[in-house]
């Protein structure tokens, strides 16, 4: 297994990512937007560090987009889950040369969405713990 | 969100982010930041209420007529709990011999057939396994032979997960959940399925009630303090991760979850109490370091939080977070602002992506030009 992977283990894998993921809440709440998606991304690729740490899988690559790439694509994840990676993947980043619309739901929704990868991969840790 | 106009293509999706650095639950505080946080909370007593001991893990198969099938089932489900498998497939077999009409054995032995394949299992790998599926077969096998038998329906319910039929799985272990309303594994099985497939809210609740259950297991409480903490719920997960220190004072991961979130509340005393007790019971784990470092750096304890973070640095230099949080703390001093910038950098080579970075070394050209 990876020596970048097993530095934390599962556990502190998912703590790190809710650290991530209240980074990702803080960015939306001061306008942030690139800062928030990409604090979601990493929250959900964090997460799935943790998976991978019980269930190691060389096809999800090193990276935390790498991961959520991934899951996206895997059938046998549930489908709420791989359209969250979806979601996650597809929405962009604001450009600094147009004005984007942003909306605190479409935020939200971003947050959600981070979630739900990060639920499904405490799902996978704790699968291993019981 | 709505794009009003479309510029350039986008780039950042296919950029690599190396996860090779990792983060602890806590941000740094801004380099500007005063330091001292002078929230004195006052710490919260826990009543000294007696819980009680924490409930086998594994469902029993047994009935309520404690025959010799009964018995040999119960030999079965002590020996799964001790994750001796090939004794309670045994004693599984050895009650099917007797109640060959009876679902409980069939159940008990796929359960040690799902354990055994899936016990090293690649994600994904079960969908094809052979042994799942048979397990699954044998699952409905069970509840052919007693369809209200609520441990088939939590066991299949569990496999059918493994293979990727979540939505088969939500609505066979809502039955096992519901035919076993006091079995806390039971409860805890949708729990996780719930959860696993994007219902976080639902799942909350079974997980609740698998709490309420098993109120003195400590893990459970632990559980379900994250997935408090997963739906940005801190109080709650505080009050969890209390009562899982309570019951495992003896476990350093424990006092760190409840010391994590009592610095996301602000608490800071209680916070440091509780983060360094994990120290002293694993000064080992470099995340636990960093965090009580943090927690001293809120408080204003600029050298021990310098101390903290060299230590979690001597045990894993490739941990980017405590780069950051030592930066951000030598940041306090101009004559330490070349060694926090060094700190800023060697965080950026380990992950060259960490917002943090970028933002710091801001903040750090800011100090430096008002200085001048």
């Amino acid at each position: 297994m990876s020596d970048w992977l097993t530095r934390l283990t599962a556990d502190e894998w998912i703590s790190a990512a809710l650290g991530e993921l209240r980074r990702a809440e803080e960015s939306y709440a001061r306008s942030d937007a690139r800062g928030g998606l990409a604090g979601c991304k990493r929250a959900a690729g964090m997460a799935l560090n943790a998976a991978l740490r019980v269930e190691p899988n060389d096809t999800w690559g090193r990276s935390y987009v790498d991961h959520v790439v991934a899951l996206s694509k895997d059938a046998s994840a549930p489908e709420a889950v791989r359209a969250a990676c979806t979601l996650l993947l597809e929405t962009r980043p604001p450009n600094s040369d147009v004005l984007s619309l942003r909306s605190k739901a479409g935020d939200a929704k971003l947050i959600e969405a981070a979630r739900d990868v990060m639920a499904h991969a405490y799902w996978v840790v704790k699968k291993h713990a019981s | 969100m709505c794009v009003v106009a479309c510029g350039a293509a986008q780039t950042d999706v296919a950029k690599p982010e190396p996860s090779a650095s990792s983060t602890v639950m806590v941000t740094p505080p801004p380099l500007d930041d005063a330091g001292a946080v002078a929230q004195m909370d006052a710490a919260v007593v826990v009543p000294p209420e007696t819980l009680p001991p924490p409930k086998p893990t594994t469902i029993r198969l047994s009935s309520t007529t404690g025959d010799a099938v009964d018995q040999e089932l119960d030999k079965g489900d002590a020996a799964f709990e001790r994750n001796a498998l090939d004794e309670a497939r045994v004693h599984y077999d050895a009650a099917r011999k007797l109640g060959p009409k009876r679902a409980g054995p069939s159940v008990g032995i796929a359960r040690v057939r799902i354990a055994k394949s899936t016990s090293a299992l690649d994600y994904g790998v079960a969908k094809g396994n052979a042994e799942v599926n048979t397990a699954v077969r044998e699952l409905k096998t069970a509840l052919a032979i007693e369809k209200d038998y609520g441990p088939a329906y939590a066991e299949l319910g569990r496999a059918q997960l493994l293979v990727g039929d979540g939505d088969a799985a939500l609505v066979t272990l809502r039955r096992g959940a519901e035919l076993l309303p006091n079995d806390a594994e039971a409860q805890s099985a949708l729990g996780v399925a719930l959860l696993a497939t994007g219902h976080k809210e639902d799942a909350l609740q079974a997980l609740q009630r698998a709490t309420t259950i098993d109120s003195g297991s400590a893990p459970r409480h632990g559980n379900l303090g994250t997935v408090f903490l997963l739906l940005g719920r801190v109080s709650d997960a505080v009050r969890e991760f209390e009562t899982q220190a309570r019951l495992a004072d003896g476990d350093a991961r424990a006092h760190s979850d409840l010391g994590a979130a009592l610095l996301q509340t602000n608490a800071m005393p209680r916070a440091i109490a509780e983060l360094e007790r994990a120290v002293h019971l694993d000064g080992t784990r470099a995340s636990y370091l960093t965090n009580l470092g943090y927690a001293y750096q809120l408080s204003g304890r600029r050298a021990d939080a310098i101390a903290k973070y060299r230590e979690a640095l001597h045990i894993d230099d490739k941990f980017a977070s405590a780069w950051i949080n030592l930066a951000t703390a030598l940041a306090k001093d101009p004559k330490t602002w070349p060694e926090a910038r060094a700190a800023l950098m060697t965080a950026k080579k380990i992950d060259p992506n960490d917002p943090r970075v970028k933002a710091n070394l801001d903040e750090l050209d800011d100090l430096e030009k008002s200085k001048h």
